[in-house]
């Protein structure tokens, strides 16, 4: 069952996408809408969830209960889940009048987003094209390797500063925003 | 990187962030309506409190003055907060009314209700102004072409599905449009916006041919037909009595200009006098009659008449309307009677005659040395002195 997860994440991925491509292209809501608010507060969940594989990988409880390629499936679900909803919630930036302000924490925080998650398909290429002695140990040999133990030196800090950017995002908008909180 | 450049840094960063902070932190720039209020977030947002109605309203008095009094639409939806429909931080030039708000909304509420072109009209064509500045009359947007003088409740004449004039109609006129006035365009008269003017006067579209009388023309004329006119010449009346009342308005108002009309008798009656300038006609003439004299000649000339002299007429004496100078001695004339043979020269004729009559002598006989007494007292003249009167002796 847990092996085709990664199906039925796809699955979610590819109608969420056609919903909300299709909700945007018709009827796009603003930044304030509920749907927008909500889809942040997917991306915020989908990101502080998938660190759920850095415990899986350090604690043999969560092993116990599934396979480390199975959490890290679900790392990628929600790392493509976070980034799909960082989108589309951040998709007024690209729709609207106004030029990007690029110092706003909100698009350094859609930025942030975008490089750890391009970030995230680059290692996971490259842990793809590895030989491994052990299910989530680290891959052997090459130059190859030496990229990806040096990706994984950099991933971790993007992904700390994609945090703090998003709490710094979250913060200014709780303290700014006229809508956000009512949510 | 030495130790200087890390200080310099820090500082150009301390500087960066204490001098505009706030700009980096905006999601995008506002709308121009609201750029002079940019980087200062606290004028709108309150931390961790939003933006209040207080924030919008402190700016956009004229919403809060109709919330005030309960007109226009946002007095319909003073319950709800301006950021459920309103927004910013989309661009200068970016809607601040979200677009859920612009399709839900319904013109009619407000104090405009779109009818005729309205309807399909951009709102930004007439939103061009904050909308609490916006007054509902048609001249926010329309060019008045009547200068303001007939208000600003257009809907009078004019609906807003066509702008033609059609419910002003000749009757609801305020003037009196009877006679050819009733057959005339709008256009016609008002050509320069002058529709509710209280000071339109005839000859703004009538030429005055009268040389700018200060009269009315209703004085003379009634709106019904210009002719025939007729003027009450009121006070005039007292000083030209008589045929004067009858007389054609040209008789004395020359090419119907009625300004600087003489009012003097000679104004008018130089041709018809007879005699040369006496000086004022009133004094021998009355604006009744002519012919009638009231010159008191024993009060006003030096030649006293009494008696027969009463009865001629001026003629007889001054002759060719001879005045100034006519002649004061008997002789001037009555000389006929004294070439007809009446008697010779004796001198002055007041010597023997008076005015009371010719043939009654006043003559004393005692004078002439030969006193009558008894019959010859009773005698004529001419039984002694003969149709040939004897020279004096």
């Amino acid at each position: 069952m847990l092996a085709r997860m990664p199906y039925v994440y796809a699955a979610i991925l590819v109608l969420q996408t056609i919903v909300l491509a299709g909700v945007y292209a018709t009827d796009p809501p603003a930044p304030s809408d509920p749907l927008s608010v909500w889809l942040g507060w997917i991306a915020i969940g989908s990101m502080v969830s998938l660190l759920i594989y850095s415990f899986a990988r350090r604690l043999k409880r969560f092993r116990d209960m599934a396979k480390l390629s199975y959490w890290l499936h679900f790392h990628i679900f929600l790392g493509f889940e976070g980034m799909l909803s960082a989108l589309f919630h951040s998709s007024h930036l690209f729709t609207r009048e106004a030029a990007i302000v690029w110092t706003n924490p909100g698009v350094l925080n859609f930025l942030a987003v975008c490089i750890v998650f391009c970030s995230g398909v680059f290692g996971r290429w490259m842990y793809g094209r590895l030989p491994h002695r052990t299910e989530g140990g680290n891959p052997e040999g090459g130059g190859l390797a030496r990229v990806y133990r040096y990706w994984i030196f950099a991933h971790r800090p993007m992904a700390a500063a994609l945090y703090l950017l998003t709490f710094v995002h979250i913060a200014l908008a709780f303290m700014f925003s006229p809508t956000l909180r009512h949510f | 990187m030495s130790r200087a450049k890390t200080l310099a840094l820090m500082l150009f960063a301390v500087v960066l962030i204490a001098g505009g902070w706030k700009e980096f932190l905006s999601p995008g720039a506002l709308h121009t309506s609201h750029a002079d209020i940019g980087g200062d977030c606290d004028q709108c947002h309150l931390v961790f409190d939003g933006i209040p109605d207080e924030n919008c309203l402190s700016c956009h008095e004229g919403i809060a003055a109709l919330q005030g009094t309960g007109e226009g639409f946002h007095s319909s939806v003073a319950d709800q907060g301006c950021i459920e429909c309103h927004g910013d931080h989309s661009g200068p030039t970016a809607s601040l009314t979200k677009e859920p708000a612009s399709k839900s909304f319904a013109h009619s509420s407000t104090r405009f209700a779109l009818d005729g072109a309205h309807a399909n009209m951009d709102c930004a064509t007439c939103h061009s102004e904050p909308l609490g500045k916006m007054e509902a009359v048609c001249n926010s947007c329309h060019e008045d072409p009547h200068s303001s003088a007939l208000g600003q409740d257009c809907n009078v004449c004019h609906e807003a599905v066509a702008w033609k004039s059609d419910l002003k109609t000749v009757e609801a006129h305020a003037l009196d449009m009877s006679g050819k006035h009733g057959k005339l365009l709008c256009e016609e008269c008002h050509t320069q916006g002058n529709h509710l003017d209280l000071e339109v006067s005839c000859n703004d579209c009538h030429k005055d041919g009268h040389g700018g009388t200060t009269h009315a023309c209703s004085d003379c004329h009634e709106v019904a037909a210009f002719k025939p006119a007729e003027f009450d010449h009121g006070p005039c009346t007292c000083a030209f009595p008589g045929k004067h009342q009858t007389v054609e308005c040209l008789g004395c108002h020359e090419d119907f200009v009625f300004t600087d009309s003489p009012t003097e008798c000679s104004g008018c009656h130089t041709d018809d006098r007879p005699h040369d300038d006496l000086g004022g006609c009133a004094q021998c003439h009355t604006a009744t009659s002519w012919s009638e004299n009231r010159f008191v000649h024993n009060e006003q000339s030096d030649f006293h008449i009494d008696g027969e002299h009463l009865s001629v007429s001026c003629s007889q004496c001054h002759e060719g309307g001879n005045f100034k100078g006519a002649p004061t001695t008997c002789e001037s004339c009555h000389s006929s009677a004294v070439d007809k043979g009446g008697h010779g020269e004796f001198g002055g004729c007041a010597d023997c005659h008076t005015t009371e009559a010719f043939t009654k002598s006043t003559f004393d006989h005692t004078t002439s040395g030969f006193e009558l007494t008894g019959k010859h007292s009773k005698l004529n003249c001419h039984k002694c002195h003969g149709e040939e009167a004897p020279a004096a002796e």
